[in-house]
Protein backbone atom coordinates (compact mmCIF):
# COMPACT_ATOMS: atom_id res chain seq x y z
CA UNK A 1 0.00 0.00 0.00
CA UNK A 2 1.28 3.44 -0.91
CA UNK A 3 2.22 5.88 1.81
CA UNK A 4 0.11 9.03 2.22
CA UNK A 5 1.31 12.17 0.42
CA UNK A 6 0.94 14.78 3.15
CA UNK A 7 0.64 18.48 2.43
CA UNK A 8 0.53 20.73 5.48
CA UNK A 9 -2.14 23.43 5.38
CA UNK A 10 -1.07 27.05 5.56
CA UNK A 11 -4.41 27.98 7.05
CA UNK A 12 -6.46 25.78 9.34
CA UNK A 13 -9.64 27.17 7.78
CA UNK A 14 -8.65 26.45 4.16
CA UNK A 15 -10.08 22.96 4.00
CA UNK A 16 -13.24 23.72 5.99
CA UNK A 17 -16.48 23.46 4.05
CA UNK A 18 -17.13 27.22 4.36
CA UNK A 19 -14.10 27.92 2.18
CA UNK A 20 -14.82 27.57 -1.54
CA UNK A 21 -12.64 25.57 -3.90
CA UNK A 22 -11.16 28.65 -5.59
CA UNK A 23 -10.30 30.29 -2.28
CA UNK A 24 -8.74 27.05 -1.05
CA UNK A 25 -6.68 26.80 -4.21
CA UNK A 26 -5.46 30.38 -3.90
CA UNK A 27 -4.55 29.92 -0.25
CA UNK A 28 -2.90 26.50 -0.32
CA UNK A 29 -1.68 26.02 -3.88
CA UNK A 30 -0.52 29.46 -4.98
CA UNK A 31 2.94 30.57 -6.00
CA UNK A 32 3.84 33.16 -3.40
CA UNK A 33 6.05 35.12 -5.77
CA UNK A 34 4.06 35.16 -8.99
CA UNK A 35 0.50 35.10 -7.69
CA UNK A 36 -0.28 32.13 -9.95
CA UNK A 37 -1.27 28.46 -9.35
CA UNK A 38 1.53 26.24 -8.08
CA UNK A 39 1.42 23.28 -10.46
CA UNK A 40 4.13 21.38 -8.57
CA UNK A 41 2.85 21.41 -4.99
CA UNK A 42 5.17 19.91 -2.37
CA UNK A 43 4.13 16.93 -0.28
CA UNK A 44 5.85 14.53 2.11
CA UNK A 45 5.54 10.80 1.37
CA UNK A 46 5.33 9.48 4.93
CA UNK A 47 3.51 7.06 7.19
CA UNK A 48 0.62 8.52 9.23
CA UNK A 49 2.63 7.84 12.38
CA UNK A 50 5.32 10.26 11.16
CA UNK A 51 3.05 13.25 10.58
CA UNK A 52 3.99 15.02 13.82
CA UNK A 53 7.69 14.47 13.15
CA UNK A 54 7.38 15.76 9.60
CA UNK A 55 5.43 18.84 10.61
CA UNK A 56 7.80 19.62 13.47
CA UNK A 57 10.72 19.58 11.03
CA UNK A 58 8.74 21.49 8.41
CA UNK A 59 7.72 24.05 11.05
CA UNK A 60 11.25 25.04 11.99
CA UNK A 61 10.84 27.60 9.20
CA UNK A 62 7.87 29.25 10.94
CA UNK A 63 7.70 31.34 14.07
CA UNK A 64 5.74 30.33 16.01
CA UNK A 65 4.31 27.15 14.47
CA UNK A 66 0.52 27.07 14.48
CA UNK A 67 -1.58 23.95 14.67
CA UNK A 68 -2.20 22.53 11.24
CA UNK A 69 -3.89 19.87 9.21
CA UNK A 70 -1.80 17.48 7.18
CA UNK A 71 -3.91 16.51 4.19
CA UNK A 72 -3.21 13.34 2.21
CA UNK A 73 -3.18 14.20 -1.51
CA UNK A 74 -2.40 10.60 -2.51
CA UNK A 75 -4.52 8.23 -4.57
CA UNK A 76 -5.60 10.84 -7.08
CA UNK A 77 -3.72 9.44 -10.06
CA UNK A 78 -1.29 12.33 -10.39
CA UNK A 79 2.35 11.64 -11.07
CA UNK A 80 5.01 12.89 -8.69
CA UNK A 81 8.73 13.45 -8.62
CA UNK A 82 11.17 13.09 -5.76
CA UNK A 83 12.85 16.44 -5.19
CA UNK A 84 15.10 17.47 -2.31
CA UNK A 85 13.31 19.19 0.55
CA UNK A 86 14.64 22.29 2.26
CA UNK A 87 14.01 21.58 5.93
CA UNK A 88 17.61 20.66 6.79
CA UNK A 89 16.39 17.39 8.33
CA UNK A 90 17.31 14.21 6.46
CA UNK A 91 13.93 12.56 7.09
CA UNK A 92 11.78 15.26 5.50
CA UNK A 93 14.36 16.10 2.84
CA UNK A 94 14.28 12.46 1.71
CA UNK A 95 10.49 12.26 1.91
CA UNK A 96 9.90 15.43 -0.11
CA UNK A 97 7.97 15.03 -3.38
CA UNK A 98 6.30 17.31 -5.90
CA UNK A 99 3.00 16.45 -7.54
CA UNK A 100 3.01 17.22 -11.25
CA UNK A 101 -0.16 18.95 -12.43
CA UNK A 102 -1.13 19.98 -15.93
CA UNK A 103 -2.86 23.29 -15.36
CA UNK A 104 -5.18 25.20 -13.05
CA UNK A 105 -8.16 22.98 -13.93
CA UNK A 106 -6.15 19.88 -13.07
CA UNK A 107 -5.30 21.47 -9.72
CA UNK A 108 -8.94 22.34 -9.12
CA UNK A 109 -9.98 18.74 -9.92
CA UNK A 110 -7.38 17.48 -7.45
CA UNK A 111 -8.75 19.75 -4.75
CA UNK A 112 -12.31 18.60 -5.39
CA UNK A 113 -11.26 14.94 -5.40
CA UNK A 114 -9.51 15.33 -2.05
CA UNK A 115 -12.40 17.26 -0.51
CA UNK A 116 -14.65 14.31 -1.25
CA UNK A 117 -12.99 12.27 1.49
CA UNK A 118 -11.53 14.83 3.86
CA UNK A 119 -12.11 12.96 7.12
CA UNK A 120 -10.05 9.98 5.98
CA UNK A 121 -7.32 12.21 4.60
CA UNK A 122 -6.80 14.72 7.39
CA UNK A 123 -4.16 14.34 10.09
CA UNK A 124 -4.35 17.09 12.71
CA UNK A 125 -1.18 18.29 14.39
CA UNK A 126 -1.31 20.71 17.31
CA UNK A 127 1.30 23.26 18.21
CA UNK A 128 1.67 21.48 21.57
CA UNK A 129 2.58 18.23 19.81
CA UNK A 130 5.14 20.08 17.70
CA UNK A 131 6.83 21.68 20.70
CA UNK A 132 6.80 18.45 22.69
CA UNK A 133 8.36 16.57 19.79
CA UNK A 134 11.06 19.21 19.32
CA UNK A 135 11.80 19.26 23.05
CA UNK A 136 12.09 15.46 23.14
CA UNK A 137 14.54 15.45 20.24
CA UNK A 138 16.65 18.16 21.88
CA UNK A 139 16.67 16.27 25.18
CA UNK A 140 17.77 13.16 23.28
CA UNK A 141 20.71 15.09 21.85
CA UNK A 142 19.51 14.81 18.24
CA UNK A 143 22.22 16.57 16.21
CA UNK A 144 19.84 17.83 13.53
CA UNK A 145 17.61 19.46 16.12
CA UNK A 146 20.53 20.88 18.03
CA UNK A 147 21.82 22.44 14.81
CA UNK A 148 18.37 23.83 13.98
CA UNK A 149 18.13 25.40 17.43
CA UNK A 150 21.62 26.87 17.18
CA UNK A 151 20.77 28.43 13.81
CA UNK A 152 17.41 29.82 14.95
CA UNK A 153 17.21 33.46 15.99
CA UNK A 154 16.75 34.31 19.64
CA UNK A 155 13.08 35.11 19.07
CA UNK A 156 12.41 31.82 17.30
CA UNK A 157 10.18 29.28 19.06
CA UNK A 158 12.97 26.70 19.02
CA UNK A 159 15.30 29.01 20.91
CA UNK A 160 12.64 29.46 23.59
CA UNK A 161 12.17 25.77 24.36
CA UNK A 162 13.15 25.07 27.96
CA UNK A 163 15.09 21.86 28.46
CA UNK B 1 -5.35 37.42 -6.53
CA UNK B 2 -8.64 37.32 -8.37
CA UNK B 3 -8.03 40.81 -9.70
CA UNK B 4 -7.22 40.56 -13.36
CA UNK B 5 -4.46 42.89 -14.40
CA UNK B 6 -4.40 44.10 -17.99
CA UNK B 7 -1.07 45.71 -17.53
CA UNK B 8 1.42 46.00 -20.30
CA UNK B 9 4.82 46.94 -18.98
CA UNK B 10 7.22 47.86 -21.79
CA UNK B 11 10.22 47.97 -19.52
CA UNK B 12 11.11 46.66 -16.11
CA UNK B 13 12.90 48.56 -13.40
CA UNK B 14 16.07 46.94 -12.23
CA UNK B 15 16.72 45.98 -8.63
CA UNK B 16 18.91 49.06 -8.48
CA UNK B 17 15.96 51.32 -9.23
CA UNK B 18 15.98 54.13 -6.74
CA UNK B 19 19.52 53.45 -5.60
CA UNK B 20 21.91 56.33 -5.11
CA UNK B 21 21.46 59.77 -3.65
CA UNK B 22 23.24 61.95 -6.22
CA UNK B 23 21.33 64.59 -8.16
CA UNK B 24 21.66 62.50 -11.31
CA UNK B 25 20.25 59.42 -9.59
CA UNK B 26 17.31 61.46 -8.31
CA UNK B 27 16.66 62.89 -11.76
CA UNK B 28 16.72 59.42 -13.35
CA UNK B 29 14.49 58.06 -10.62
CA UNK B 30 11.97 60.84 -11.12
CA UNK B 31 11.98 60.38 -14.87
CA UNK B 32 11.46 56.63 -14.58
CA UNK B 33 8.71 57.10 -12.04
CA UNK B 34 6.94 59.67 -14.17
CA UNK B 35 7.19 57.43 -17.23
CA UNK B 36 5.53 54.63 -15.27
CA UNK B 37 2.83 56.93 -13.97
CA UNK B 38 2.15 58.17 -17.51
CA UNK B 39 1.71 54.59 -18.65
CA UNK B 40 -0.59 53.86 -15.73
CA UNK B 41 -2.74 56.88 -16.58
CA UNK B 42 -3.27 55.39 -20.03
CA UNK B 43 -4.77 52.11 -18.83
CA UNK B 44 -7.34 50.82 -16.39
CA UNK B 45 -5.55 50.07 -13.15
CA UNK B 46 -6.55 47.15 -10.98
CA UNK B 47 -8.23 48.48 -7.82
CA UNK B 48 -5.37 47.56 -5.50
CA UNK B 49 -2.96 49.80 -7.40
CA UNK B 50 -5.23 52.82 -7.22
CA UNK B 51 -5.03 52.73 -3.42
CA UNK B 52 -1.27 53.10 -3.31
CA UNK B 53 0.73 56.31 -3.28
CA UNK B 54 2.39 57.17 -6.62
CA UNK B 55 5.79 56.10 -5.32
CA UNK B 56 4.58 52.75 -3.98
CA UNK B 57 2.45 52.21 -7.09
CA UNK B 58 5.45 52.61 -9.35
CA UNK B 59 7.56 50.29 -7.23
CA UNK B 60 4.85 47.60 -7.08
CA UNK B 61 3.70 47.87 -10.68
CA UNK B 62 7.25 47.51 -11.93
CA UNK B 63 7.71 44.24 -10.11
CA UNK B 64 4.37 42.39 -10.05
CA UNK B 65 1.51 41.99 -12.49
CA UNK B 66 -0.87 40.76 -9.80
CA UNK B 67 -1.06 40.69 -6.03
CA UNK B 68 1.13 38.11 -4.32
CA UNK B 69 2.64 37.38 -0.92
CA UNK B 70 5.98 38.61 -2.18
CA UNK B 71 4.36 41.94 -3.02
CA UNK B 72 2.89 42.22 0.48
CA UNK B 73 6.30 41.46 1.98
CA UNK B 74 7.86 44.15 -0.19
CA UNK B 75 5.26 46.67 0.95
CA UNK B 76 5.67 45.65 4.60
CA UNK B 77 9.42 46.21 4.36
CA UNK B 78 9.39 49.40 2.29
CA UNK B 79 5.94 51.00 2.50
CA UNK B 80 4.25 49.55 5.61
CA UNK B 81 1.54 52.21 5.74
CA UNK B 82 0.67 51.48 2.12
CA UNK B 83 0.13 47.79 2.95
CA UNK B 84 -2.29 48.81 5.69
CA UNK B 85 -4.09 51.10 3.22
CA UNK B 86 -4.39 48.18 0.84
CA UNK B 87 -5.94 46.01 3.55
CA UNK B 88 -8.28 48.71 4.77
CA UNK B 89 -9.36 49.41 1.19
CA UNK B 90 -11.18 46.07 1.11
CA UNK B 91 -10.18 45.27 -2.47
CA UNK B 92 -8.36 42.03 -1.76
CA UNK B 93 -9.89 38.58 -2.10
CA UNK B 94 -9.97 36.45 1.09
CA UNK B 95 -6.91 34.38 0.05
CA UNK B 96 -4.94 37.57 -0.58
CA UNK B 97 -6.27 39.26 2.54
CA UNK B 98 -5.33 36.38 4.84
CA UNK B 99 -1.66 36.68 3.89
CA UNK B 100 -1.66 40.48 3.67
CA UNK B 101 -3.02 40.63 7.23
CA UNK B 102 -0.44 38.21 8.59
CA UNK B 103 2.41 40.02 6.83
CA UNK B 104 1.17 43.41 8.08
CA UNK B 105 1.70 42.03 11.56
CA UNK B 106 5.45 41.92 10.91
CA UNK B 107 5.61 45.70 10.74
CA UNK B 108 6.28 47.81 13.79
CA UNK B 109 3.16 49.96 13.36
CA UNK B 110 1.39 48.48 16.36
CA UNK B 111 -1.47 50.95 16.76
CA UNK B 112 -2.14 51.16 13.02
CA UNK B 113 -1.97 47.38 12.67
CA UNK B 114 -4.55 46.96 15.43
CA UNK B 115 -6.79 49.65 13.91
CA UNK B 116 -6.82 47.89 10.53
CA UNK B 117 -6.80 44.24 11.60
CA UNK B 118 -9.19 44.23 14.55
CA UNK B 119 -12.28 44.73 12.34
CA UNK B 120 -11.15 41.79 10.22
CA UNK B 121 -11.72 39.47 13.18
CA UNK B 122 -15.43 39.90 12.39
CA UNK B 123 -15.03 39.27 8.65
CA UNK B 124 -17.41 36.71 7.20
CA UNK B 125 -14.52 34.71 5.69
CA UNK B 126 -12.70 32.40 8.12
CA UNK B 127 -9.59 32.79 5.97
CA UNK B 128 -9.58 36.52 6.67
CA UNK B 129 -10.26 36.05 10.37
CA UNK B 130 -7.40 33.57 10.62
CA UNK B 131 -4.96 35.89 8.85
CA UNK B 132 -5.96 38.75 11.14
CA UNK B 133 -5.37 36.56 14.20
CA UNK B 134 -1.83 35.79 13.04
CA UNK B 135 -1.23 39.42 12.13
CA UNK B 136 -2.28 40.63 15.56
CA UNK B 137 -0.24 38.17 17.59
CA UNK B 138 2.77 40.50 17.79
CA UNK B 139 0.58 43.51 18.59
CA UNK B 140 -1.82 42.16 21.16
CA UNK B 141 -3.15 44.63 23.70
CA UNK B 142 -6.07 44.14 26.09
CA UNK B 143 -8.62 44.73 23.33
CA UNK B 144 -7.02 42.14 21.06
CA UNK B 145 -6.76 39.61 23.88
CA UNK B 146 -10.41 40.11 24.76
CA UNK B 147 -11.46 39.61 21.17
CA UNK B 148 -9.28 36.50 20.81
CA UNK B 149 -10.91 35.00 23.89
CA UNK B 150 -14.33 35.52 22.33
CA UNK B 151 -13.21 33.88 19.10
CA UNK B 152 -11.56 30.98 20.93
CA UNK B 153 -14.80 30.27 22.75
CA UNK B 154 -17.50 31.13 20.25
CA UNK B 155 -16.35 31.30 16.64
CA UNK B 156 -18.42 28.96 14.43
CA UNK B 157 -15.26 27.71 12.72
CA UNK B 158 -13.23 25.07 14.62
CA UNK B 159 -10.15 26.35 12.77
CA UNK B 160 -10.62 29.86 14.08
CA UNK B 161 -11.23 28.65 17.62
CA UNK B 162 -7.97 26.69 17.40
CA UNK B 163 -6.00 29.59 15.86
CA UNK B 164 -7.27 32.01 18.50
CA UNK B 165 -6.54 29.56 21.30
CA UNK B 166 -3.01 28.89 19.97
CA UNK B 167 -2.33 32.60 19.77
CA UNK B 168 -3.54 33.25 23.30
CA UNK B 169 -1.28 30.46 24.55
CA UNK B 170 1.70 32.10 22.85
CA UNK B 171 1.13 35.56 24.32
Amino acid sequence: MNKPLIRFARRLSSWESETGDDDLLQTEFWDRHRGQPDLRPSVYEIEPTDVVRAFAEHATAFNPPASTGGVDLGGTGRSMEATPGETGFSFTMDAHRELVLADRNDLLELVRHVRGSMNARTHHVTRVQVREYARARLLAGDEEWERAKAEAGTQNWLAKIDL
Amino acid sequence: MTVASAQITPFVLSDHFGAGSSDDAKTIREAQGNAFLDLQRGRALPPYLTLLSPEARVAVDARWSDVSEAMFEFLAANYPSELLKLIAGDVLSPPAMTFAAEIAGRTSLGHAVRTVLLPLLDNSSPLVREGAIYGLRQHADATVVGKLRILAANDPSPAIRQAASDTLDDL
